[in-house]
């Protein structure tokens, strides 16, 4: 593989934002975010449900929801501009260049379909060779993600399968055309405790020895610190914190991140699926003009110029940002918590 | 899977004895059919020989073992009127209304089908409109109607078809359309609605991902899905008109099991209804069947249970 791509960031998102049309005017799902993604690199955007997570990302793509409008400054994956791509040319990007995990397995997979039907017609739609070579591959992928007789799983229907099994199967098609970038939202949270954590370091093999770019959608810290490089923290389709992984969870800078990192869920609670609710409050409504720093009601350190608009962006340290007015009071704390420990 | 089939057929062979006492009940409870066929100005003594003649003076249950008995040695009875047996006026019907029935299904999918993937993919657009209004006008145009505004122009004004008889397809053109305008609007929201649940699916958004072109989407994922209840109504729709043609093979003169179950009601060849009544169910029974292995094809999951 060419190195010269090293400069250039893989995916370049900025300014992205996300309406939906409804009848009671526009919902801003996703306001002004931005982010770079390296080749190989792999970044968590956290948030709660009703955070954008998954919105915001799908649109990447324009897997968004009919009726959202998707506008960004610049979306662009290897220098392509993915907004105004035709539609026949984004084809030949999904699920060639740019795969898609989705959370659920059990209905991610074509009931009437066999295994081997989904993995190979993937390969074949675009055009990457026989469907002999379609099927050696995907026996060889089906073996890779941890499947025992591949070649009869290739016959079986995906009702025959349990999640862990099925999630593995859809793992191995988003691998079919080897891809530059995998989308895997919430890829673990619907399967059993014991398998989310096979399913993740499954992931983190595959995408070390194919040098995949990855962005996980999660809401869970837990998975975050086990995976990610970077994290992107959404609030109601804002990103309130951004920055390398570690240094997030040592150190937030931003009252929702350190409320998230306070609510990890321990790995023997079985809440999967389940919105972290223990910071109190909900996500405001996201109707109409929307103004100031939208966690106030939420904040236990909000005051007067919260509401007003906008809240700087804050450099909190070496390629992390936070969107608050006390980030560098907030950082400070942390840090001296940390030493204090 | 044998076994699934297995116990369709006992629970199908159990209709077909249920659908039989029913309908020769209802044969029976439809007046004194030897006082009916005995017809006006007969005296007592006239309606108890015909009664007797025919065997309806005996209890219920003892004529409808006699039948059933008779019916297991492959003796459908003999008409009244022609003492010809059933068998042979029915052998002789149903070629044409199968055809007929069998060709209408077809039209009827052909246009239905692909017309509601359209309007399903394209939702509040100018063809799901179109589609409700193919629907709408389907539902509410009556046959007999439809069936006359053909003749009148096809065949009186245009001379373009023959307006009855059999021999060509070209007498089959007419009835065809007819018959299929009058199960297409049900097959078309069927498949249109199914599509729409179908489209819904996650695995619809995952095949979306996958990069794979809008007719494979449709077609090779979602349609499969949303088929399932087409075909379990198409085999309804099948033995309804196999069975309710009456006006069509009336209007166009087509001797079929329609017109030969009309003419038997009329002159009370009670023998002649029972034995269509019985050939129709068990039609029914085979047709069902037939939908029930078709999805067992189409849907593995069945298959399995
Ligand atoms: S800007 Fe104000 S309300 Fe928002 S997180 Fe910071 S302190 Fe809280």
């Amino acid at each position: 593989m060419p190195t010269t791509t090293q400069k250039r960031p893989l995916l370049e998102v900025r300014n992205l934002s996300t309406r939906i049309g409804a009848s009671h005017g526009t919902i801003t799902v996703g306001r002004d975010i931005s982010y770079e993604l390296n080749p190989g690199e792999t970044l968590a955007i956290v948030g709660e449900s009703g955070s954008g997570k998954s919105v915001n990302t799908m649109a990447l793509v324009g897997l968004q929801p009919k009726r959202a409008t998707v506008t960004a400054d610049k979306l662009a994956f290897e220098g392509r501009d993915l907004l105004t791509l035709p539609r026949d040319q984004m084809r030949t990007i999904r699920g060639n260049e740019i795969s898609v995990i989705f959370q659920d397995p059990m209905t991610s997979l074509n009931p009437v379909l066999t295994v081997g039907e989904q993995l190979i017609e993937v390969y074949l739609a675009h055009g990457l060779g026989t469907r002999a070579e379609a099927e050696e591959r995907a026996i060889y992928l089906l073996e890779r993600v941890g499947m025992r007789n591949a070649a009869a799983r290739m016959r079986q229907y995906p009702h025959q399968l349990s999640g862990g099994l099925r999630q593995r199967v859809v793992i191995a098609i988003a691998m079919m055309c080897k891809p530059k970038l995998i989308i895997a939202d919430e890829p673990t949270t619907a399967l059993d405790v014991t398998v989310q954590a096979l399913i993740l370091s499954l992931l983190r093999e595959l995408q070390d020895e194919f040098k995949m770019a990855l962005i996980l959608i999660t809401h869970d810290f837990g998975v975050v610190a086990s995976i990610a490089d970077r994290v992107l923290v959404l609030y109601a389709g804002g990103v309130v914190e951004s920055g390398p992984a570690k240094d997030v969870i040592a150190n937030p800078a931003h009252p929702y991140t350190s409320g998230l990192l306070n609510c990890i869920p321990r790995m023997e609670d079985d809440d999967r699926g389940q919105p972290l609710n223990t910071i109190p409050g909900m996500v405001p409504s996201l109707a109409g003009n929307l103004h100031g720093c939208l966690f106030r009601n939420r904040c236990a350190l909000a005051e007067p110029a919260c509401a007003s608009d906008p809240i700087p962006e804050v450099a909190v340290g070496a390629g992390r940002m936070a969107r608050c007015i006390h980030a560098d009071a907030i950082l400070a704390e942390t840090r001296a918590q940390e030493g204090g420990q | 899977m044998g076994s699934y089939v297995l116990k369709r057929m006992i629970v199908a062979f159990a209709v077909a004895v249920a659908v039989s006492i029913i309908s020769f009940a209802l044969l029976r409870m439809s007046g004194d059919l030897a006082t009916i066929l005995a017809g006006d100005g007969a005296t007592a003594e006239d309606v108890a020989a015909i009664a007797h003649a025919h065997g309806l003076d005996r209890p219920f249950a003892v004529q409808y073992v006699d039948w059933l008995v008779n019916v297991l040695k492959g003796d459908l009875g003999k008409s009244l009127f022609t003492a010809e047996p059933t068998m042979d006026m029915i052998l002789a019907a149903a070629p044409v209304t199968f055809q007929l029935s069998l060709y209408s299904l077809i039209l009827a999918l052909v246009v239905s089908v692909p017309l509601g993937v359209a309007a399903a993919a394209n939702p509040n657009s100018w063809i799901d409109r179109f589609s409700l209004f193919v629907a709408v006008s389907g539902k509410a145009i009556p046959s007999f109607w439809l069936a006359l505004l053909m003749i009148y122009w096809l065949g009186v004004q245009w001379r373009l078809l023959p307006i009855s008889g059999a021999g060509s397809w070209k007498n089959l053109v007419m009835p065809v359309v007819v018959m299929a305008v009058s199960v297409m609007p049900q097959l078309m929201r069927l498949t249109r609605s199914g599509m729409l649940d179908t489209l819904e699916s996650q695995y619809i958004r995952m095949a979306w991902a996958k990069g794979l072109a809008p007719r494979t989407v449709f077609f090779k994922h979602a349609l499969r899905n949303a088929i399932l209840p087409v075909v379990s109504v198409s085999a309804i729709s099948l033995g309804f008109m196999l069975g309710g043609s009456v006006v069509v093979e009336t209007i166009f003169a087509i001797n079929g099991i329609g017109a030969l179950a009309y003419k038997s009601i009329i002159r009370i060849d009670f023998p002649v209804v029972q034995a269509i009544l019985f050939f129709l169910s068990f039609i029914y029974i085979l047709l069902t069947l037939a939908a029930d292995l078709i999805n067992m094809w189409l849907d593995p999951r069945i298959r399995v249970k």
